[in-house]
């Protein structure tokens, strides 16, 4: 390997590697790294290289590089028991699913389809309950659920019984760390962490933050990324 | 008589209108008003789209609780606040903030309104963002023979550094808040500045100083247009190509014609300062003037801010061409693709009740990848501290804090000290009668001769001249050390230079005859003590006083 050519690769493995570390890299911070990626397009293409041998994904957006990591990656995805522990008062997989399904419904609350920003300026943490519960109750009238339930070990039904136990605190019941307001603000404290929205606690609002839209934007756009992670889906239903 | 004259206005217009479709090429007139109106609606749609929000929170007035009503007006006081403590500062405003102003400007307009101020923030806010979902008009285009929608944003939230949320005016916001009172778009940087030409000539300052604000301001929209554009191509508005178009005429014709004005009103309040200046020079101006040119010099700065922008805006102008490029790319990729539909395939998922864990992969990419990090099987092999207990004889482990470990910084400032009490004493040797004086070239020859040329390259021995002139005022070209004052307290540290010639004393042989020393520079002087050492020149001098 020439002299060059492993200059551009520690340039590119130099951004990686703080990236990884979770700093960041922009236009403020690590700002020669940063230039080296924009001014230099062999370190941009070595860099977007190695992070897709690696099952990552580096995107650009408001003079800043985000990295993620692609729907399944065994190597940088996380583990249903990681993210146990990571989300408070989280223990069973049922109770974890349901977390995936406000997380869900809060993507589908700013983006019904993938666009470069999102239509949705915020979102009210009580119109998420809202949402979040009605979308449950219309399940829940769904006739052959039950029939449906028996058949598989988790599913819907599970996460319309975990969100029926939590106490209603919308309706004066709290149940203190445990209710379903308390639940779905764990949920976005979780997202907060992950640096993906914003939490105004005074105003109670969900604000995207700019590594949710450049990740909405640039992965879910692009069409391999599309069909690898429908397929994930899909294989996931089959093997039931 | 009053037929005839109908009769004869109609004829009028039936004339005139003949002539009015010869010059049309003989389209009928009435179709030439409906192809101006297929031509201009939606100019005309788009101009007043910036209204929508304002209406919209006047139909939605909320009646029954209390300050609540007040909502809609005070939407522009927020608006105002967020353009001159915001926008005007480049910066964004918290919520916080938001609430403190509304509260006091609350107290000033009304009484008992103290607890309102931040729930009413909270509304106003949230009714100029319309909710979250910002405002959207659907209006018609008949040249497409669909509805379009268009989109109003006039307050944006953004996260700062620290990720607290911070409150900014769009372009949009601020085209509204000037409409509501001001002039046709185009003119306005130009009749700022005429207004502000007149306003300084007739030595109306305080007029000046809100036009000089409201020309940044202009000047400042007119640059933030270009993202706004931006984010319209993105979005697929069809007419963002001709948007774009006529921005790039608008910077490029007006420029130059700005440019000249912006030149002549800095020559106008230059005039004004110099005015000024010479009045308060010769002692003509009284404490009002003093105050005016307070104010001028304000205008001054302001001016030159409104000025460096619209340099900016060239600059921005020629760049725009790429990122508009950029966002065609970008819109040109959305063309080909299918986007991926969240909404549809939750729905999926939920409806077809299969197993929910398949909804980690449709977010999973959103999430910060997951590091893991796993031991290292070779730290076993790193030195271990083993905690040694034995029954009956406990062994105190010497704690950290009383072992005397030495630091590099300790062996440096050991070696600096001792290197500067070494030179400092071979300076006294050589000045060791009263009255006898020594230049800083003899000193290094001496020295060299002495103690070979490492003595004088050393760094330390720099350090030890540069010290000897320490703490002179600008100008000064002399320096008495004396330390012999009998106030000395001498300690390892020799924090000074008197110490460090205490302590030179006390080094030397016998008793020194001299208790001071006095360094002369010579700044116009430089000698090159060795090849590449070059330094000011100087002259020593021992002195001795009772």
């Amino acid at each position: 390997m020439n002299a060059g050519m492993i200059e551009i690769l520690d340039n590119a493995l130099d951004i990686l590697k703080v990236l990884l570390q979770g700093e960041e890299v922009s236009k403020n911070k690590n700002v020669l790294l940063y230039d080296k990626y924009r001014y230099n397009s062999a370190v941009e293409e070595m860099l977007v290289h190695i992070a897709n041998r690696l099952e990552l994904r580096i995107y650009t957006g408001s003079d800043k590089l985000f990295v993620c990591p692609e729907a399944g990656s065994r190597l940088f995805g996380w583990t249903n028991e990681e993210l146990r522990d990571r989300i408070s008062y989280v223990t069973t997989n049922s109770e974890l699913f349901t977390c995936y399904f406000i997380i869900m419904t809060l993507v589908t609350m700013f983006y019904r389809e993938a666009y470069p920003d999102t239509p949705v300026a915020y979102v009210k943490i009580n119109d998420l309950i809202e949402s979040v519960a009605r979308r449950l109750e219309n399940l829940l009238r769904i006739p052959e659920l039950e029939k449906v339930s028996q058949e598989n070990q988790f599913d819907f039904t599970e996460i319309c019984k975990v969100w029926q136990r939590l106490p209603d605190a919308r309706e004066g019941v709290s149940g203190g760390k445990n209710d379903k307001v308390a639940f779905v603000e764990n949920v976005c404290r979780f997202l907060y962490n992950e640096k993906l929205i914003a939490l105004d606690m005074i105003q109670r609002i969900i604000y995207p933050t700019e590594r949710f839209k450049v990740i909405i934007w640039n992965y879910y756009e692009d069409r391999d990324n599309r069909r690898d992670l429908l397929s994930f889906v899909r294989e996931l239903e089959v093997n039931v | 008589m009053q037929t005839n004259k109908v009769s004869s206005l109609d004829k009028d217009d039936i004339l005139a209108r003949e002539i009015i479709q010869e010059n049309l090429g003989g389209k009928d007139p009435d179709l030439a008003l409906a192809e101006d109106f297929l031509e201009e609606v939606d100019v005309r749609l788009e101009q007043i789209k910036v209204y929508y929000p304002i209406m919209e929170m006047l139909r939605k007035r909320k009646m029954e609780v209390e300050f609540m009503q007040f909502v809609p007006e005070l939407c522009f006081l927020l608006l105002a606040y967020l353009i001159y403590e915001g926008k005007l500062k480049h910066k964004g405003v918290s919520f916080q903030e938001l609430g403190t102003f509304i509260t006091k400007a609350l107290r000033y307009m009304m009484v008992n309104s103290d607890a309102a101020g931040r729930e009413l923030t909270a509304e106003i806010l949230d009714g100029l963002q319309n909710g979250g979902r910002n405002f959207v008009l659907t209006t018609y285009d008949f040249k497409t023979g669909d509805f379009r929608e268009k989109y109003i944003k006039l307050i944006e939230i953004k996260p700062s550094e620290d990720n607290v949320l911070e409150y900014f005016i769009t372009e949009q916001g601020v085209d509204f808040y000037l409409r509501t009172k001001e002039f046709p778009e185009e003119t306005k940087i130009t009749i700022n500045l005429l207004l502000f030409q007149k306003q300084m000539e007739k030595g109306a300052f305080g007029f000046a100083y809100e036009t000089v604000k409201r020309l940044n301001m202009e000047v400042q929209k007119k640059k933030d247009k270009k993202y706004s554009l931006l984010e319209a191509l993105m979005y697929g508005q069809l007419d963002s190509g001709e948007a774009y178009n006529r921005y790039h005429r608008s910077i490029v014709l007006q420029f130059e014609e700005e440019a000249e004005l912006f030149n002549t009103a800095m020559k106008n309040v230059n005039m004004a300062f110099r005015e000024y200046v010479d009045r308060i020079q010769n002692g003509l101006a009284d404490e009002k003037q003093i105050r005016t040119f307070t104010l001028i010099k304000i205008i001054e700065k302001e001016i030159g801010r409104a000025q460096t922008l619209h340099t900016e805006l060239l600059k921005e102008a020629v760049s725009f061409t790429k990122e508009y490029d950029h966002a065609l790319g970008v819109r040109r990729k959305a063309i080909f693709t299918e986007r991926f539909d969240f909404q549809n395939e939750f729905e999926k998922l939920v409806s077809q009740n299969e197993r929910p864990a398949a909804l980690k992969f449709l977010f999973e990419p959103l999430m910060n990848p997951y590091v893991r990090k796993q031991f290292n099987l070779l730290k076993a092999f790193e030195p271990q501290r083993v905690a040694q207990v034995k029954t009956g004889e406990m062994e105190e482990q010497p704690s950290e804090a009383v072992v005397d470990r030495i630091t590099v910084d300790k062996l440096t400032g050991r070696r600096v000290r001792g290197n500067f009490v070494f030179y400092a004493a071979r300076l006294l040797e050589l000045l060791s009668i009263p009255g006898r004086e020594m230049n800083l070239k003899t000193f290094a020859q001496v020295l060299v001769d002495s103690f070979s040329e490492d003595s004088v390259y050393n760094g330390d021995f720099i350090s030890f001249i540069l010290e000897l002139n320490r703490d002179k005022k600008i100008g000064e070209h002399v320096k008495t050390i004396n330390f012999a004052d009998g106030k000395l307290e001498l300690d390892e540290e020799l924090k000074t230079i008197e110490a460090v010639f205490v302590k030179a004393v006390l080094s030397l042989p016998g008793q020194s005859t001299i208790n001071q020393v006095v360094i002369q520079t010579f700044p116009e002087t430089e000698l090159e003590l060795l090849p590449g050492l070059k330094i000011t020149d100087m002259l020593f001098r021992g002195e001795s006083k009772p």
